[in-house]
């Protein structure tokens, strides 16, 4: 009993130092990676935190009152989702802009930007001030200027007192406004056609009983003012719309590839991949059928075995376990 | 001896075996009328008349039923076991000539047609629910044809897609079936033999418990053995490509052969165990 223990363990002792050799002859493998991105919300979800490794930055919620923000036709990159008290977030930021980082309800679709620190073009754009302004028409797009925009809200004659139920189907035409980025947009106004007059409405002066929870203009009950466009104005807005351009609204996201430091399976190289197969191999293939092969051998050999049939099968199966982790050994080796 | 001694095992369930396995065909039989009269659609606008709401009823019950039959024949399998080797019958049992090798191995062999023959009749009884389901549904005449439909293209694809290797591959499983299925019987033998060695009383219940706790630890190394699997074959894949196709077949299919020997050792290693203890009973062999 005593020799054939200290047999077991001395053909355990060759193949682990088999396998150790084994393992170290490998190349060493190239580390993955050695820091992650990770975000982080306060709990008044005024704050938004990246990490990235050691490096934090932080960006402040910018106020952006009622809604018609939306983001424009430009490629974001997509982080992952965040919940709050709210709702559901995913977090992107603009591939052209990087200091401002976005909070999209994937629910609603409601964007709520946040800014680091020198975020000028965005915090001035919220606040009122513009870089380009459009005409925006489904998938067509005007652009024009600030000028185009300030005789629009210049307009106070004539007013048209119209219930909102009849602008339901009524044409409408988006007047947008964009930061200088080009990322964030928004719906400054809307010029309805009523008969064949352009009618136009500033949705910035209106009060918010005009809007519903989403920001949007409602169309279900009240009275709106709406100011006609006529003369040189309206040859202007003629030219404008003659000149939309096709537009293709539709935004692109990347999902980028960070690791996020959750349970997220371990990224193979050939080489690392080789060196955890190698490694299987020798244990699962090579040291463990070695055990009840070197019994079975032991007991054929001294015919000491109690149930002679079992202990043949039991070598054949061991032995045929050994010769196919030899071979998986040898085919993974080839690889490389 | 094996012989007489598989004869008398066959011979002490042979009869209820018939009795039940009659009784799960005609549950087939009844639950097809069932489904027939399910699925075929009636005029008027009523869609879901009382006699197919009783139809429905009656169809799960007769699906209950087969499987019961199942359950059942298994369960009896192992009691039979169980009262073959540690009930006041065993003292006979062991009072016989024969090693207990030979009893081990017809209770083994025993087991393996009880549950074959099972298996194919409780797939025979769906197989008859199914021809008897309506043809108006179908566009081939049964739902059984459909079945067959549809699987047909599935092998066609994948013996296209591996060629001479899906043969090698299908022999490999079956092979890992086997000693499986040899695995998970002696593991209940196994169980069994512990929870009567171990209770003086209420030894059904000790096994079962043990057996709880086998398949327990089973489970909870599964946890660890699945996301270990999914790394080793991400890491096949990305060494296998430089193989070419018959390299990747050849270490997937020595893989298979690998755990199959794996399981075929365990088995032997529950089969020695409960050999080893079994002979400590009386014995005039």
């Amino acid at each position: 009993m005593k020799k054939r223990i200290f047999a077991i363990i001395g053909v355990i002792a060759v193949l682990l130092a088999f396998l150790t050799v084994s393992v170290s002859a490998m190349p060493a493998s190239d580390e993955v990676y050695d820091s992650f991105i990770e975000w982080d919300i306060s709990e008044d979800s005024k704050e938004l935190a990246r990490y990235e490794g050691e490096e934090k930055t932080v960006y402040h919620r910018l106020n952006i009152g009622q809604n018609r923000y939306s983001l424009e036709n430009n490629l974001y990159y997509f982080w992952e989702e965040i919940e709050t008290d709210y709702s559901y977030y995913s977090i992107i930021s603009s591939a052209r802009y990087s200091d401002i980082v976005y909070l999209e309800d994937i629910y609603s679709g409601e964007i709520i930007p946040y800014a680091n620190g020198d975020a000028s073009e965005i915090i001035d754009f919220v606040s009122g001030e513009y870089a380009f302004a459009s005409l925006f028409l489904g998938d067509s797009l005007a652009l024009t200027d600030k000028d185009f925009v300030d005789k629009l809200d210049a307009l106070s004659s004539d007013p048209l007192s119209i219930s909102v139920t009849e602008l339901r189907d009524a044409d409408i035409v988006e007047v947008k406004t964009y930061d200088s980025s080009f990322t964030l947009a928004h719906v400054h106004g809307a010029i309805y056609t009523v008969g064949d007059t352009p009618y136009y409405v500033n949705y910035d002066a209106l009060g918010n009983s005009y809007f519903d929870n989403s920001g949007y203009f409602s169309y279900n009950k009240g009275v709106v003012e709406l100011y006609p466009i006529k003369g040189e104005l309206a040859t202007e807005y003629d030219d404008l719309l003659s000149s939309m351009g096709y537009y293709n609204p539709v935004i692109k996201y990347e999902i980028l590839e960070v690791n996020t430091g959750d349970e997220e399976l371990f990224e193979f190289t050939k080489e690392t991949a080789a060196v955890f197969l190698i490694s299987i191999i020798a244990i699962f293939g090579i040291v463990i059928p070695a055990i009840p092969f070197t019994i079975s051998l032991i007991g054929l050999v001294k015919k000491k075995a109690r149930h002679v049939f079992v202990t043949y099968v039991s070598f054949a199966a061991s032995a045929i376990w050994l010769a196919l982790g030899f071979v998986m050994l040898v085919l993974v080796i080839t690889c490389l | 001896m094996l012989r007489k001694v598989l004869k008398h095992d066959l011979k002490s369930i042979y009869k209820l075996w018939i009795v039940i396995s009659v009784t799960a065909l005609v549950l087939g039989t009844l639950g097809g009328v069932a489904l027939r009269v399910l699925l075929t659609p009636t005029e008027g606008p009523e869609h879901f008349t009382p006699y197919k709401a009783l139809a429905a009823i009656f169809m799960l019950l007769a699906i209950i039923g087969i499987i019961a039959y199942f359950v059942i024949c298994y369960i009896f399998v192992i009691y039979r076991y169980y009262q073959n080797f540690f009930t006041d019958e065993g003292y006979l049992t062991f009072t016989l000539p024969v090693s207990r090798y030979t009893l081990l191995n017809a209770k083994l062999i025993n087991a393996f047609i009880w549950e074959t023959a099972t298996g194919i009749v409780f797939i025979a009884s769906f197989v008859i629910m199914l021809l008897i389901a309506p043809s108006s549904v179908s566009e081939s005449g049964s739902l059984l044809s459909d079945m067959f439909g549809v699987l047909e293209p599935v092998f066609k694809v994948l013996f296209a897609f591996t060629d001479g290797w899906f043969w090698a591959f299908l022999v490999g499983f079956i092979l890992f079936a086997i000693a499986y299925y040899v695995f998970s019987t002696l593991l209940v033998y196994l169980c069994v033999t512990i929870g009567c060695i171990v209770a003086k009383k209420a030894k059904a219940l000790v096994a079962i418990l043990v057996y709880y706790a086998a398949s327990t630890v089973i489970s909870t190394a599964s946890y660890i053995i699945i996301p270990t699997s999914a790394q080793i074959a991400a890491a096949f894949g990305i060494l296998s490509v430089d193989l070419g196709y018959d390299g990747q077949c050849l270490l997937w299919f020595a893989a298979l052969i690998s755990v199959t020997m794996g399981v075929l050792l365990l088995a032997i290693a529950e089969y020695k165990f409960i050999l080893g203890r079994i002979e400590n009973k009386l014995n005039l062999a």
